[in-house]
């Protein structure tokens, strides 16, 4: 069983949390000066980090906020987390 | 030798001791034609259709630890067509008759067994999806059926009523196929040796070498192999190995359970599909229940998956299926599948010249001969066939995804 530690509830389990993507991603500036595909890497390209990564999650059967952790995706353990 | 009834009682006469192993264990050489990275179902038959219709024999296949060891040997063995878009339907028609005559085309039983399919179906949405999936796959030869609820009871007695979702009716898929996993790549392994190719485990691709025309050659854990082409069959680590290469894949990589029970007399003799509650479950020749449901829903590469999936998913089979209550599971795994964002597998050239992808079947044993067909063929040829032309990697410039919700990667 995989816990998350929420940073407002608490170890909580996973099954409550949604998975939101990288954290690092940021939405085009600029979208209209943005290529095809600049929009096809924004849209479609995902790190698909093996090892430690910051990720969004969301509390959403519990808090129901956003918040960013650090998971390592070969053992699923989560490290470090802050809130918003 | 060749494994026949005449071998068979041939060697018999000399107790079984003239046997010779499967495949020769073949130490990398400096340079070949082709190298194909991973010793799964797809990386071996594309060897070996490279060997028997392109005539190109000097081609390895490198494998990190043992063959078929990765998703080969973890999947629920389900060779099934009813997808839902013309181009993945006419795909994976092609490929679930692909599989015919594939044990006399390699002289290894895979043990085929066209046992059928089911599917249950529990409301007007799911009535209304099958009638699509039915019209859109029998433009291309497919005799999926709906059958009324008296025909599914017959050929599910062990079925009960649901009190939150009755049943409507269901899905009679004729053609949906098993076969036996490893045999699969222990037969390739077998009749690609026979025509020289070079099958290398334990020897981890490290680097990809590129220079001013592509692909130059491979860093290995066993040393450098120079090729001009490289076909990659990885699944679940696309994305580093294609890194090596220069070539970003939209791909996320996510565990994929599966579940067995401890051997019971007969009990069904299709797959059954529940579809509202994205579970299905087989039984397997040796009396085992296999039961499984969708991908995880976070990518992660630790193979184990989320507990929560196993217990949605028994909790489902079990409404329906009260008998199987007090079964006992052996085992669970999780296989690692690379996911596209439109579930469908990319098979295409790549920007970087000489390396080729085979990968993100979500779910890709079913295709497994028909894509190792046409892996091989666009490395041969250096162009993609009609047929694989849709499954391309720039679809995701152009936009033309081919958003397959029929998919057990589905999200």
């Amino acid at each position: 069983m995989m816990y998350i530690p929420c940073p407002h509830c608490g170890h909580r389990n996973a099954d409550e949390f949604v998975y939101g993507g990288d954290s690092d991603k940021r939405r085009p500036e600029n979208p209209e000066e943005v290529s095809d595909a600049g929009w096809s890497d924004y849209i479609y390209s995902v790190p698909n980090v093996k090892g430690v990564a910051e990720e969004y999650w969301r509390h959403k059967r519990g808090c129901n906020r956003w918040f960013v952790i650090q998971r390592d995706s070969r053992t699923d353990r989560m490290t470090q987390c802050s809130g918003n | 030798m060749k494994y026949s009834g005449f071998n068979l009682a041939l060697q018999s006469l000399f107790k079984h001791r003239g046997w010779q192993p499967a495949w020769r264990a073949a130490e990398p050489r400096k340079a070949y034609d082709v190298v194909i990275i991973g010793g799964g179902g797809h990386g071996l038959g594309a060897a070996f259709y490279l060997a028997k219709y392109h005539g190109i024999t000097r081609v390895a296949v490198l494998e990190k630890s043992w063959l078929g060891g990765g998703n080969t040997a973890r999947n629920t063995m389900t060779i099934r067509d009813n997808f839902i878009y013309p181009d993945s339907a006419r795909f994976h028609r092609e490929a679930l008759k692909a599989w015919r005559g594939l044990s006399e085309d390699v002289n290894f039983n895979v043990m085929l067994s066209e046992r059928g399919m089911t599917t249950i179906l529990m409301s007007d949405r799911d009535l209304s999806d099958a009638r699509r999936m039915i019209n859109t796959t029998a433009m291309f030869g497919a005799e999926h059926r709906i059958i009324g609820v008296d025909e599914l009871r017959r050929r599910l007695p062990l079925m009960d009523n649901s009190e939150r979702f009755p049943v409507v009716g269901g899905v009679d898929h004729p053609e949906v196929t098993v076969a036996r996993h490893d045999a699969v790549a222990w037969g390739y392994a077998r009749a690609a040796s026979r025509l020289g190719v070079d099958i290398i485990e334990n020897c981890e691709v490290t680097d990809i070498v590129l220079d001013a025309n592509g692909v130059a050659g491979v860093e290995t854990s066993r040393g450098r192999i120079e090729t001009r082409k490289v076909g990659m069959a990885v699944s679940g680590h696309g994305t580093q190995v294609a890194a090596m290469a220069d070539v970003t894949l939209p791909v996320e990589t996510c565990p994929l359970q599966a579940f067995v029970s401890t051997p019971i007399k007969p009990v069904i003799d299709n797959v059954v599909v529940i579809r509202s509650l994205n579970t299905y479950f087989l039984q397997t020749d040796k009396g085992e229940l296999v039961m499984g449901s969708v991908a995880n829903p976070y990518p992660s590469f630790s193979q184990q998956g989320s507990s929560a999936i196993p217990e949605r998913t028994l909790a489902s089979i079990l409404q329906l299926f009260p008998a199987f209550e007090r079964l006992k599971f052996m085992r669970q795994w999780a296989g690692i599948l690379d996911l596209t964002y439109d579930n469908s597998p990319i098979i295409s050239k790549t920007s970087t010249p000489g390396f080729y992808v085979d990968v993100a079947g979500s779910g890709g044993f079913k295709t497994t001969p028909l894509a190792a067909k046409m892996h091989a063929d666009l490395i041969a040829h250096d162009r993609p066939d009609p047929l694989i032309e849709p499954f391309s990697l720039d679809r995701f410039d152009t936009g033309r995804l081919i958003l397959e919700r029929a998919s057990y990667g589905n999200r």
